[in-house]
């Protein structure tokens, strides 16, 4: 009786079942909801059954990586960068487009997206970048450096183009360098040029009045003049180039930017897959309807719901119950991760963490925020629950990475 | 520091989570309904299922007119938008339909929101499309009024409005609201592409399908007397003709007919005068026809005897400052002569013996001035002077049939009077209408309006007709194996208000067989070119018709007649001519119209038998009944729906009156 807690005891030590069991669960939710969407389904009938193939690879590569040398993530850091980079390069000259964007690879017989596979290889590029002892955050060359690190394949991801993920890469970039003890200065300068851009979206009355918020928080900062109208120009710069960016956008990207700001305008359009996640989440009510009895998941209101849209389905077939389920379950996740950052004092894998902790949360955040209706449609799956192999894997990676640290966290001190 | 790091981080964290979680709860469980709402909504589209018209039938069941449902194909352009949904519509309705790939694009391209790429197409080409389905290519169902005989009886039928909804003239008209049915709602389970998933049983009703309506026509006579007309019109180069046929002892109408006629099925490319039912909208002057009718009266108010000598001045003869000439001249007849003869000058002169008043009762007991109300519309009342305004030649003139109007129907009627015994029945043109389910709704029978003449004097202008056409004017009218009666008539047409000297009206009004009238047949010709006179121009005509009849219908004289029966009868006839007890024995009549399967099958010679069963598989239940009975098949029926199988295979040769079973089904088909 004795031994066995004892077993327990070792074995929670070295493996964390609080992010293991979520996971493990999020994944078999997915299966189900993939199951209840392409049930019948012409097209997408075996999806379930390629879903659940990917599961068994996926939880044996996360094993695989939990197994690794603690050593091995810091030494392939650079390599997988530059391979990543090398793969969505290639992407741009022979990639497969689907739904607009050109993010495909076809290794033989089977299909992936590199940019999966280089959040991997930037968060460990970066990390490793950034917890180097001679880097200074504060100093403006290592900054743009770090930024140049996070930015070279944001713009390959654009190129695709591919605006969820690139988003997810601005995410990380930004949270890492925020991780290595940035001034606040330092990450408004960072974070400014984002707001412009962000805020030109809605049109030019937001755009100069976000200039002006700038301005007024230059003066509070009392930089020196050269400084602050160094800072300023970066910052006009970013909204204009951001606007010349939209313009280069594909037209669905464009549409689904507009339908976010007007989802209604066009409800056949851009804004119908929006309404239509609405209309399933809203019509589940607090029980659900149940499995297989969601009308607009059967009746195929929402195309290809098994990938951006599964939340629906959950939301649909399990109602409030089964929403608030898989959100905690993330929640408990994200919690486990920034627990992770207390429990090992590495700053090489503390920033690593951060960095998984950053993809989880975003991917998390902007696709069930997209299905409710409150994020635009940009397309990002959801970690662990959307149909897709590349994801699944990537996304089981990075768990195992994390763990992995958990596992020799008593060798840092 | 690192506590602030990881205090912003779990703040984001949770305000995300908050955020979510909020959202959540709003639309599930505050808005819920709103929501349940909406889903429903887009998937419940109930759709009005538009009530099958009912059909038109003729007497014994043969379909007139009905309806098809044909497909139209819609293309909703903001949903077709990329080039390759485009391409791929555009080159399978070419394949389909035949027509270029450039006139599909052409019409995909277009600027408005929705094009129709092809109107009621036919069922085959929507079976062909039926496994193609394109986000934004709708199908309707739209109906089209379908008569399968083209100008068959065209004028009674009527025909209906572009949108196969409403009837514009004849019977699609009159019985509109019998035909229409009642507009039924399915609620569909719809999927994102309109296709249908289940319907929900409890919300729908289903449409009531317009009531059948069983004309008095009968389709082979009314083809008989459509052809014989056309023929009668080449031959003598008239512009027109009438034709009506009625059963003298019920008031049915058997055929009613308008040369040159129309194809109800394209009703826009015949002219208003093509279409219009000229034998009730139109009158003419019945010149000589009428005097039938004087000499009934005169024997009915015992003002003449038939074999009473009348003076007939050789054929000339100027009264009250009017010439009245005689085309046959003879210096005296018996009344039965004059009419046989159809002396003017006789008639002329018998007439003064009837009072004005008198006159004109008789003339208005026998319907004229008056509408028959048939069940048909536009009929035209004729004109009929009074007493009052008689001129000093008027009663003389109407004698023989000038200042007097009438329709042909009118006509057809009274002489129905003459020969049934005296009474004037109200022609009518249904016979019944019933539901689908073949239950009868209204049945017409025969409706004596009032009794115009004796029964005596019936007798004896039979017999005086049978005269006519024996030894008289009527002669090209006469048979060698059957009795038959009539009267020819000739008038000047009225043209711009003048007597015209070239054109006249032409007609025959005849019955047969005159020893049991089963039919009244009026003949009218519009300004033959070749003969003017009804005699030589309307009466060979009725004689073909006459003929054919009897060829094609063994039911309408109780057993061939030959040259002998037919001599007999016609000395009866002559030397019991005074004798009323005959009449009793010459009036039982046996009813022509009991159709029998038999009598339809003899119909179908025309359809050159042997001919192979179709597949009926798919079709409609209704289709699938109206070509069984074109081919002559008996059917027996179950289920409802489309079919699903037949007991003849398709490609086997059909034997007429065999039994087809046929089963059908209403399961949906979701693919």
């Amino acid at each position: 009786m004795k031994s066995q807690s004892k077993i327990d005891y070792n074995i929670q030590d070295k493996f964390d079942f609080g992010i293991f069991l979520p996971a493990l669960m999020l994944m078999g939710i997915g299966l189900v909801a993939i199951f209840s969407s392409t049930l019948n389904h012409p097209t997408a009938g075996g999806n379930f059954q390629k879903q659940l193939f990917w599961v068994f690879v996926s939880l044996g590569t996360f094993f695989l990586v939990y197994f690794l040398p603690n050593k091995t993530f810091r030494i392939a850091a650079l390599p997988s960068y530059v391979v990543g980079l090398l793969l969505l390069v290639a992407v741009e000259f022979s990639g497969k487009t689907v739904y607009g964007a050109k993010s495909w690879l076809s290794l033989g017989p089977i299909g992936f997206q590199p940019s999966e596979f280089v959040k991997i290889s930037t968060v460990l590029f970066l990390a490793y970048w950034l917890s180097d002892t001679n880097r200074n955050i504060n100093s403006i060359k290592d900054v743009a450096l770090a930024l140049l690190i996070g930015f070279v394949p944001i713009v390959l991801i654009l190129m695709e183009p591919d605006l969820g993920t690139a988003i997810v890469f601005i995410m990380i970039t930004i949270i890492l360098i925020y991780w290595s003890g940035i001034s606040l200065f330092g990450l408004f300068v960072v974070l400014s040029p984002g707001l412009i851009a962000f805020a030109s979206l809605f049109g030019t009355v937001f755009f100069i009045t976000a200039l002006i918020f700038v301005i007024v928080l230059l003066f509070f900062f009392k930089q020196n003049l050269f400084t602050s109208a160094a800072v300023f120009v970066m910052n006009l710069a970013a909204g204009f180039l951001f606007d010349y960016a939209v313009t280069i956008l594909k037209p669905h990207q464009q549409k689904r930017i507009e339908s976010f700001i007007n989802p209604a305008a066009d409800p056949l359009g851009s804004g119908y897959n929006a309404m239509q996640a609405k209309v399933a989440i809203g019509s589940g009510g607090f029980w659900g309807k149940g499995l297989l009895e969601g009308n607009q998941t059967q009746l195929r209101f929402i195309p290809e719901q098994w990938t951006d849209f599964i939340y629906c389905v959950i939301g649909e077939e399990f109602g409030f119950i089964g929403s608030m389920f898989v959100i905690i379950l993330f929640l408990i996740i994200f919690m486990r991760l920034l627990k992770f950052t207390s429990l090992i004092k590495d700053g090489f894998a503390n920033l690593v963490i951060v960095g998984i902790l950053t993809i989880f949360f975003v991917h998390f955040g902007i696709n069930i925020g997209m299905n409710v209706g409150i994020t635009p449609v940009v397309g990002l799956p959801l970690p662990f629950l959307s149909y897709g192999g590349s994801s699944l894997l990537a996304n089981m990676i990075l768990l195992g990475i994390a763990m992995n640290f958990y596992r020799n966290r008593k060798r840092f001190t | 520091m690192s506590r602030t790091r990881v205090l912003i981080i779990l703040l984001v964290i949770f305000i995300s989570f908050g955020a979510l979680a909020a959202k959540l709860f709003e639309i599930q469980i505050v808005n819920h309904n709103k929501f349940v709402y909406s889903a429903k909504r887009q998937q419940d589209k109930p759709s009005s299922v538009k009530a099958e018209r009912g059909l038109i039938k003729d007497r014994d069941g043969m379909v007139l007119s009905y309806t098809r449902d044909d497909y139209s194909y819609y293309a909703h352009l903001n949903q077709i938008k990329s080039e390759k949904a485009k391409t791929k519509v555009a080159e399978k309705f070419s394949e389909v339909f035949g027509k270029s790939k450039k006139h599909y694009l052409r019409l995909l391209n277009s600027k408005k929101k929705v094009v129709c790429l092809e109107k009621k197409a036919s069922k085959e080409k929507a079976i062909m499309l039926r496994e193609f389905i394109v986000e934004g290519l709708k199908e309707i169902t739209d109906f089209t009024r379908i008569y399968p005989y083209k100008n068959l009886a065209a004028h009674t039928i009527g025909y209906v409005d572009k949108n196969n909804k409403n009837g514009v003239d004849g019977i699609e008209k009159y019985f509109d609201a019998e035909l229409q049915g009642e507009d039924g709602f399915l609620f569909i389970e719809r999927d994102v592409i309109g296709r249908t998933v289940t319907i929900n049983d409890e919300k729908s009703y289903p449409s009531i399908p317009g009531n059948d309506i069983y004309l008095t026509i009968k389709k082979n006579y009314q083809l008989i007397l459509d052809d014989e007309l056309s023929k009668g019109i080449k031959e003598y180069e008239a512009n027109s003709a009438i034709g009506v046929m009625m059963d003298p002892n019920t008031g049915e109408i058997l055929a009613i007919s308008n040369v040159p006629s129309f194809d109800p099925n394209k009703y826009n490319n015949f002219t208003s005068w093509q279409r219009k039912n000229r034998a009730l909208t139109d009158t003419y002057e019945p010149g000589s026809t009428i005097k039938s009718i004087v000499i009934a009266m005169l024997l009915e108010e015992k003002l003449a005897r038939s074999g009473e000598w009348i003076d007939t001045e050789n054929g000339v003869f100027r009264r009250r400052g009017a010439l009245i000439r005689d085309t046959h001249k003879f210096e005296r007849l018996t009344v039965r002569g004059v009419l046989e003869q159809s002396s003017n000058v006789g008639i002329s002169k018998l007439s003064d013996r009837i009072p004005e008043d008198t006159f004109y009762k008789y003339l208005r007991n026998f319907g004229f001035g008056n509408k028959t109300e048939i069940e048909l519309l536009g009929e035209a009342s004729g004109r009929l002077k009074k007493p009052n305004d008689y001129s000093r030649v008027s009663k003389s003139s109407m004698s023989y049939g000038y200042e007097i109007s009438v329709t042909p129907i009118q006509l057809a009627a009274a002489y129905a009077a003459l020969i049934n015994g005296g009474n004037l029945l109200r022609p009518y043109i249904v016979k019944k209408i019933t539901d689908r389910e073949n239950n009868t709704i209204l049945e017409n029978s025969a409706f004596k309006l009032r009794s115009v003449i004796s029964n005596a004097t019936s007798e004896k202008l039979k017999q005086f007709m049978v005269g006519v056409v024996e030894e008289g004017t009527g002669r090209n009218a006469r048979l060698d194996d059957i009795l038959i009666g009539g009267k020819t008539g000739t008038t000047k047409k009225l043209v711009d208000g003048k007597y015209s000297s070239k054109n006249y009206n032409s007609s025959f009004i005849g019955f047969f067989p005159a020893e049991n009238p089963q039919l009244v047949c009026l003949i009218l010709f519009d300004s033959p070119k070749i003969g003017k006179y009804g005699s030589q121009v309307a009466a060979p005509v009725f004689k073909n018709i006459v003929s054919r009849i009897v060829e094609s219908d063994v039911q309408i004289l109780k057993s061939k007649k030959n040259k002998e029966t037919k001599t007999k009868l016609l000395d009866e006839l002559f030397t019991e001519m005074n004798k009323d007890q005959t009449e009793q024995s010459l009036l039982k009549t046996s009813n022509i119209n009991s159709a029998t399967g038999d009598d339809r099958i003899a119909h179908n010679g025309d359809h050159r038998l042997p001919l192979s069963m179709p597949n009926l598989k798919n079709k409609s239940k209704r289709y699938a009944l109206n070509l069984l009975y074109e081919l002559g098949l008996k059917a027996d029926i179950e289920g409802s729906g489309r079919v699903v199988s037949q007991s003849i295979k398709p490609g086997t040769k059909i034997k007429a009156g065999a039994l087809c079973r046929i089963e059908c089904s209403s399961t949906i088909n979701i693919n």
